[in-house]
């Protein structure tokens, strides 16, 4: 059984917005942060609650002979957790990378506000979703265009 | 002789630590780029990280870097780093289910559900080296990026080629495999935690392996089935994959699952028959193999070895030797403080040996 079919992005049509800021590319989400940030009304009720810190996840695996958890081992990400008036924002990214990490916490609270004085924040945290999807679809496709002609079709002799 | 405590040698420490620095920095030629490891040096940077038991490509490429190549020295440096890094949170339960692959062969079976998916690989590759002028490979390299840039047409995948069935589904349904799927669902043994002793649970002995020492895991598996160990297996491998595994976590605030990325691993599994007295001989078994990485090598040793402790249920120290002798950093840094001065314990020694003559010749005497 999957349990997490939605990760096949191609397969998809809906996504949720936190998988694709995750995954976003640390410059547009610097980007997109600072453009977020450059709207007076928006960086007035900003407040770091945790500021962005580099640490582990351990990745817990559950495989499929025994049906069994195991963990396979410790991954780099860096966390971040923000308020943008009564919004909680939180992100955690890959790999060792502040400034996205703050910025995807900045823009995950803009993704839950609802005034309409964030309206513009908020179409550029959907336009970045989206590009984001595109991308990682984008991937696959590309990769399976290099991939499909290794696929072994046999022969069978009568 | 008594003892006579002594100092010295910080002058020619810090000498040495800078000839090793300014020969790694200062050379004729050009800067390594992290980039350029990554690209060029994918599967030593694989390998770092997984007998390092961390993921991040960057990082393992620095330590590489920083220990001019040197794979060990690179794990202790990434071990090291980890060392100072907060644990933030265990990830959701990832169903292996859930990578696409970018590799799947399955040697047991011709026609399995999905491909058999060749990928990236050289195991059909005659092994010539190629002598190839660095001008000519360049030139090379500019073609086949160009035509690259012709067959811009992408081909979408279904689902079932990136996310095939597994062998083992297959054989489940024939009623071909042991079944040995939990009723319950045991919290996990965390090695990073609490050194793993036998008897130890397989969460624990998976965990080792996953991230022990390459050779040490081939040895193991070497001397298990061919060495005096006498255990010949009759293995058959199920599948063995290069996937995309996504790292999910629980977002605190929404309380959803979300993606954080994609970390590649291989994964391999392992069909054993079963021919002892107390086993349904009537069955198959199967053994499962995953670590970090492009490193098939390691997985299906792995993989043989997960089966071939279970079936050995304790019987031999095969488990003791999994657990305590296959990591990277304790087997080296056991060995490699050898190098250190023993002076004092050397000393010991041989006054023991002149203790000894003494006491014959007074027998002798």
């Amino acid at each position: 059984m999957r349990s997490h079919s939605r990760n096949f992005a191609f397969t998809a049509s809906a996504y949720l917005a936190g998988d694709m800021l995750m995954q976003a590319t640390a410059h547009r989400l610097i980007e997109v942060g600072e453009q977020c940030l450059a709207m007076p009304l928006l960086a007035d009720v900003l407040k770091i609650v945790h500021p962005p810190t580099v640490g582990l996840v351990m990745m817990q695996v559950r495989e499929p002979v025994r049906r069994e958890r195991f963990y396979l081992g410790e991954v780099v990400v860096t966390r971040c957790e923000v308020l943008v008036g009564e919004i909680h924002g939180w992100a955690m990214v890959s790999g060792e990378n502040k400034e996205a990490a703050l910025a995807a916490a900045l823009c995950d609270a803009v993704t839950r506000t609802t005034e309409s004085e964030f309206a513009e924040a908020r179409t550029a945290v959907e336009e970045l979703c989206r590009e984001t999807r595109e991308r990682l679809e984008g991937q696959v496709r590309r990769e399976w265009t290099e991939l499909a002609p290794t696929r072994v079709d046999f022969e069978e002799f009568e | 002789m008594g003892y006579v405590s002594a100092r010295g040698g910080l002058d020619a420490i810090r000498a040495a630590e800078s000839l090793v620095r300014t020969k790694r920095l200062v050379s004729e030629s050009n800067w390594l780029e992290e980039d350029q490891i990554l690209d060029k040096l994918r599967l030593l940077v694989d390998r770092v990280m997984s007998e390092a038991g961390l993921w991040d490509p960057r990082l393992a490429s620095k330590a590489i870097r920083q220990s001019e190549g040197d794979a060990t020295e690179a794990v202790h440096l990434l071990r090291a780093y980890r060392s100072t890094l907060p644990r933030f949170a265990y990830s959701e339960a990832i169903d292996a289910d859930d990578a696409t692959v970018m590799r799947r062969i399955v040697p047991a079976f011709q026609r399995v559900p999905g491909n058999q998916l060749l990928g990236r690989s050289v195991d059909y590759t005659a092994r010539f080296l190629e002598r190839t002028g660095d001008d000519d490979a360049r030139e090379e390299a500019e073609k086949l990026r160009a035509a690259q840039t012709e067959e811009s047409r992408d081909i979408e995948p279904a689902s079932e080629e990136i996310a095939p069935r597994r062998l083992m589904e297959l054989l489940r349904e024939m009623d071909m495999l042991v079944d040995r799927r939990l009723e319950d669902d045991p919290e996990p043994f965390d090695i990073t935690r609490t050194p793993a002793r036998p008897p130890a649970p397989r969460s624990a002995l998976l965990s080792s392996m996953a991230r022990a020492d390459t050779g040490a895991l081939v040895n193991q598996w070497y001397r298990n089935i061919l060495g005096p160990d006498g255990y010949l297996h009759e293995v058959t491998l199920g599948e063995v994959r290069h996937a995309n595994m996504p790292l999910n976590v629980r977002h605190p605030v929404t309380g959803e699952t979300v993606t954080i990325m994609q970390v590649r691993v291989s994964e391999v599994e392992a069909i054993e028959d079963l021919e002892g007295v107390e086993e349904d001989r009537s069955r198959f078994d199967v053994g499962y193999g995953l670590c970090f990485g492009h490193n098939e090598r390691k997985a299906i040793a792995m993989a043989n070895l997960d089966i071939a402790c279970h079936r050995d249920a304790g019987r031999t120290q095969l488990e003791q030797s999994l657990l305590l002798t296959t990591d990277a950093l304790d087997s080296a840094g056991f060995l490699e403080h050898l190098k250190l001065p023993h002076y004092v314990t050397f000393r010991s020694m041989i006054e023991r040996k002149i203790a000894v003559r003494k006491a014959r010749q007074r027998r002798d005497a």
